[in-house]
């Protein structure tokens, strides 16, 4: 009996250890849809903790450090003051955390970044923190790029559809080939372009700044005239190049599924063709492109920073080539931070958003 | 020979694809052979050297693209520019290429985690903007060579070849010849090499021209903002120089449309390969992106 | 059954352009179909019933093109029209409402992403706009003569079993009183005892709406216990077509009693 006793107990003992865990299973197997946002969520504080570690180490791994850099032509600046610079150093050296190891370095920045939103002072501005250097350009950005985001894929859905319904006829054609054509030509082309033309050849339109500085910024109808003119060059130049990318890959997902039976069927209700081309064709293969939207937006970051830098535009593309060019670490290391954060979020949000537009894909496997 | 056999009739089964090459064959040819027609056009003297003729100078008989702020002949620093950029588009597409090829199989074929940590990675490099950081390790690292200049971008598009691949690399994993070879033969290389390489060669062939297309693009966003490497001239640095010295108010359009229609051609013949490959080997989507 | 015709085809020729020629899948077709009846289309795959079927309901994509013959169709209601020759609007109206279709169950014929009542209100409302205000319940009707419960209508094609699949598409295509229903294989990839009840359900279908059926398969012992009258295709051409009690008994056509002789029996071993 005595021998017995004690697996008993420690039986006893696994499961009230366990107990928990397949209640949680359960849960999560009766609630796909939770359990699948929860894993997305995951996959997310993932993504994103590996991409701003990956930015961090990227900038203090960088041949020449360029803080460091700084530092160094600091000292030399105060080489006539021994003790002044020995203390303006140390502080600078505090203000961007570059005591200790690169750990201690890595923990703190965190630690900053992550619970206060503090990336340290910028250069360009100091001691004005990165932070508000950034959320100054920030809406600039977010109304140049992100209407010009959407309006090209809204379009280059529209059209590629089109064109894939359309396919074998002349037009469809014409707007494949040229689609194939432009698609990986950078916006900063079409931008120069359309500079050459319309600002300096034709005047119409303004080629710099975000708008006309003669008028107070303020919700009057002429600062929001303004802004609108003079966003339309850099938003065409993205929308026009940004566009042609999502009339390809729109056409391609469309051409499959034009074969698929239930259209043949949708045809032999009489249906009416637009009714076909929009319930039946489109509903069936926009829904990769919405994943897709969230994936483009970094590539679209990437193409508007050039943009953002020939027309002089207020927003976070300007302020990151202003920074380089004055070795501003904290704010390029921010613009970087805030772009990862912005592209992965939109990414999450469209991932959860996708059980609500899609009753077929079973999310929890 | 039977390699060859296969390319020819690759080709003649899309047009696109023919078209694409033929592009870039004329492209590669002009840039090889850019020395001669630079010497020939300065008949004797360097016309891309600093003041060798007037500045400005409209497009005329002798200067078919005129001159720019320096006196320089714009039509032989547009050829040679070409091959600079030719040049870091095969550097950092072969770079990136065997990176991703090597990446995509050690992910693809051996699955399980080291797949899931390397897929994330990779698709983290995709997703997130890279151009900033491309950006800042040019300006931290001014006075390189071409050569690693293409090292430098390609850090950013290997993900690129390495996406295209891993599926490739997973859909034929599961073919039954695979799993055939994999019960005769026990080497992961041999099966590597002799089974899988051999089909996915198209795929190859489309990851480096997507990572050439991008270090193309990368160098010339580099040029354009005035970080690229010093010492060469490709094609974004005379753009950059056409919008800094006024090209543009001054009406010398051949300055940047010139190199701007070039680098459009080049892009669109990679893209043309890129889509023509995957329509020829791509059984799902062939004809989908038809005429 | 009357003896009045819904539809009446002759000389009727289709053909698939090739890179190696012309191949004619159906030749010299002459076939009348009596309203109230159910007509079989029986033959082996190839045979070019299939492509009858496609023509007959202009869904004929190219290659194919029909070449030479008329399909004459009598609508109740309407002045006849030549089916080969409609177009556009004129033929879009006449669909479904006149002439619907029945698909093989097994294809993807519903949409994966709408509702099953969705994919009768779409058609419904197109050709019968006035019929809004009672479309629930003539949707819950139709389901329930298909033997399917009301809360089908609310679900996803994925949410449903092949044989449920066939039966909503079974309502669906006498949601507007046709005059005539092509059905393509009505029962092929089905099990067999989901067999039965189609056929059981498409015969209670003619019955209760008087629905005119031409129905193809490959399948005699589908034609055995539905039809009224069975048509025979062997490559293009029409062999025989007469009384089903005729064809089973007395086959004039040595292509037919091999058909029939295919049927496995009780009782029989396989030779």
């Amino acid at each position: 009996m005595t021998a017995e006793a004690p697996p008993v107990v420690a039986v006893d003992k696994e499961e009230q250890v366990s107990a928990p865990r397949p209640r949680v299973r359960a849960w999560l197997s009766r609630h796909p849809l939770a359990a699948y946002a929860i894993r997305r969520l995951g996959l997310y504080v993932v993504e994103l903790w590996g991409a701003l570690t990956i930015a961090f180490f990227f900038f203090r791994l960088m041949p020449g450090d360029p803080i460091n850099t700084l530092i160094q032509s600091l000292q030399q600046n105060y080489i006539y003051n021994q003790q002044a610079s020995a203390e303006i150093i140390a502080r600078y050296q505090h203000e961007f955390g570059l005591e200790g190891n690169l750990l201690s370095q890595y923990l703190r920045y965190m630690d900053r970044l992550v619970l206060h939103g503090d990336l340290g002072p910028s250069l360009i501005n100091y001691p004005t923190p990165a932070q508000d250097v950034i959320l100054r350009a920030l809406p600039w950005t977010i109304g140049l790029l992100g209407i010009s985001a959407v309006l090209s894929w809204v379009i280059g859905i529209v059209v590629g559809a089109i064109a894939g319904w359309r396919r074998g006829k002349a037009g469809s054609a014409i707007i494949t080939n040229l689609s194939i054509a432009l698609a990986h030509v950078p916006f900063f082309f079409v931008a120069l372009i359309l500079v050459y033309v319309f600002a300096y050849t034709l005047g119409w339109l303004p080629a710099r700044s975000a708008y006309d500085s003669s008028i107070s910024p303020g919700l009057s109808a002429d600062f929001i005239g303004s802004v609108l003119k003079y966003g339309l060059l850099p938003g065409l130049s993205i929308v026009g190049i940004g566009a042609m990318g999502w009339i390809l890959s729109t056409r391609m997902l469309m051409v499959p599924v034009l074969g698929e039976d239930y259209l043949v069927y949708a045809e032999a209700k009489g249906l009416k063709p637009w009714r076909i081309l929009t319930r039946y064709a489109l509903r069936n293969c926009y829904l990769p492109q919405v994943t897709a939207f969230g994936i483009s937006l970094g590539f679209i970051f990437n193409g508007n920073v050039l943009v953002e830098q020939l027309f002089n535009y207020p927003g976070l593309g300007t302020t990151l080539v202003t920074a380089i060019q004055q070795l501003d670490f904290n704010t390029i290391l921010g613009v970087t931070n805030v772009a990862i954060f912005s592209v992965l979020t939109a990414v999450l949000l469209l991932d959860l958003l996708l059980p609500l537009l899609d009753p077929r894909v079973k999310y929890w496997k | 020979m039977r390699i060859l056999n296969a390319v020819l009739r690759t080709v003649r089964n899309s047009g696109r694809l023919a078209t694409g090459l033929v592009i870039l064959a004329v492209m590669v040819l002009l840039a090889l052979l850019s020395p001669l027609i630079v010497q020939w056009i300065g008949g004797g003297t360097d016309p891309i050297e600093v003041a060798a003729y007037e500045k400005w100078l409209v497009p005329s008989g002798d200067h078919v693209l005129g001159t720019d702020q320096f006196g320089r002949d714009v039509l032989a620093m547009v050829l040679s520019a070409l091959s600079v950029s030719l040049q870091i588009g095969a550097i950092a597409g072969v770079i990136s290429t065997v990176v991703g090829v090597v990446v995509a199989f050690v992910a693809g074929y051996k699955g399980g985690w080291i797949d899931n940590v390397l897929s994330t990675f990779t698709g983290i490099l995709l997703v997130i903007p890279t151009f900033p950081l491309l950006i800042a390790l040019s300006a931290y690292a001014k006075n390189v060579s071409l050569f690693q200049v293409g090292v430098m971008i390609s850090i950013f598009s290997w993900p690129f070849a390495a996406k295209t691949i891993r599926s490739q690399v997973l859909s034929l994993r599961s073919r039954p010849y695979v799993d055939l070879a994999r019960v005769s033969k026990a080497r992961d290389l041999e099966i590597i090499t002799t089974e899988l390489l051999p089909n996915l060669l198209p795929f190859i062939g489309v990851g480096f021209a997507s990572s050439a297309l991008g270090a193309i693009f990368g160098l010339v966003g580099l040029e354009v903002i005035g970080l690229g490497p010093g010492g060469v001239i490709d094609l974004g640095q005379i753009i950059f120089n056409a919008i800094n010295t006024g090209a543009l108010t001054l009406g010398a359009w051949p300055m940047f449309v010139v190199p701007i229609v070039l680098l459009t051609l080049l892009f669109a013949a990679l893209n043309m390969i890129n889509i023509g490959l995957e329509e020829v080997y791509n059984p799902r989507l062939r004809g989908v992106a038809g005429e | 059954m009357s003896e009045e015709t819904v539809l009446e085809v002759s000389g009727l020729e289709v053909v698939y352009s090739t890179s190696k020629g012309d191949v004619k899948a159906v030749e010299e077709l002459d076939l009348s179909v009596r309203r109230g009846e159910i007509l079989g289309i029986a033959g082996e795959s190839g045979s070019g019933k299939s492509t009858l079927a496609v023509a007959l309901l202009r869904l004929l994509k190219p290659p194919g093109k029909v070449t030479a013959g008329s399909a004459i169709f009598h609508r109740k209601g309407g002045s006849p029209v030549d089916l080969l020759k409609v177009r556009g609007e004129e033929l879009r109206v006449l669909r479904w409402s006149a002439l619907s279709y029945l698909p093989q169950g097994s294809m993807n014929s519903l949409n994966p992403v709408m509702r099953v009542e969705d994919q009768f209100k779409d058609v419904i409302l197109e050709h019968a706009p006035e019929r809004k205000e009672t479309l629930a319940d003539l949707i819950a009707r139709l389901l329930d003569q298909v033997g399917l419960e009301p809360r089908v209508a609310r679900m996803y094609p994925h949410e449903l079993s092949g044989g449920m699949k066939q039966r909503v598409l079974m309502a669906i295509c006498v949601a507007l009183e046709p005059d005539l229903v092509i059905a393509d294989e009505p029962t092929t990839a089905l099990d067999v005892t989901i067999q039965r009840v189609i056929l059981q359900s498409l015969a209670d279908l003619r019955h209760d709406f008087g629905v005119t059926l031409m129905v193809i398969s490959h399948d005699m012992g589908v034609h055995a216990q539905l039809a009224d009258r069975v048509a025979v295709m062997y490559e293009g051409r029409l062999v025989e077509v007469g009384d089903v009690h005729q064809i089973f008994k007395d086959p004039q056509h040595d292509y037919t009693r091999q058909l029939i002789d295919s049927i496995p029996r009780l009782g029989r071993r396989a030779s």
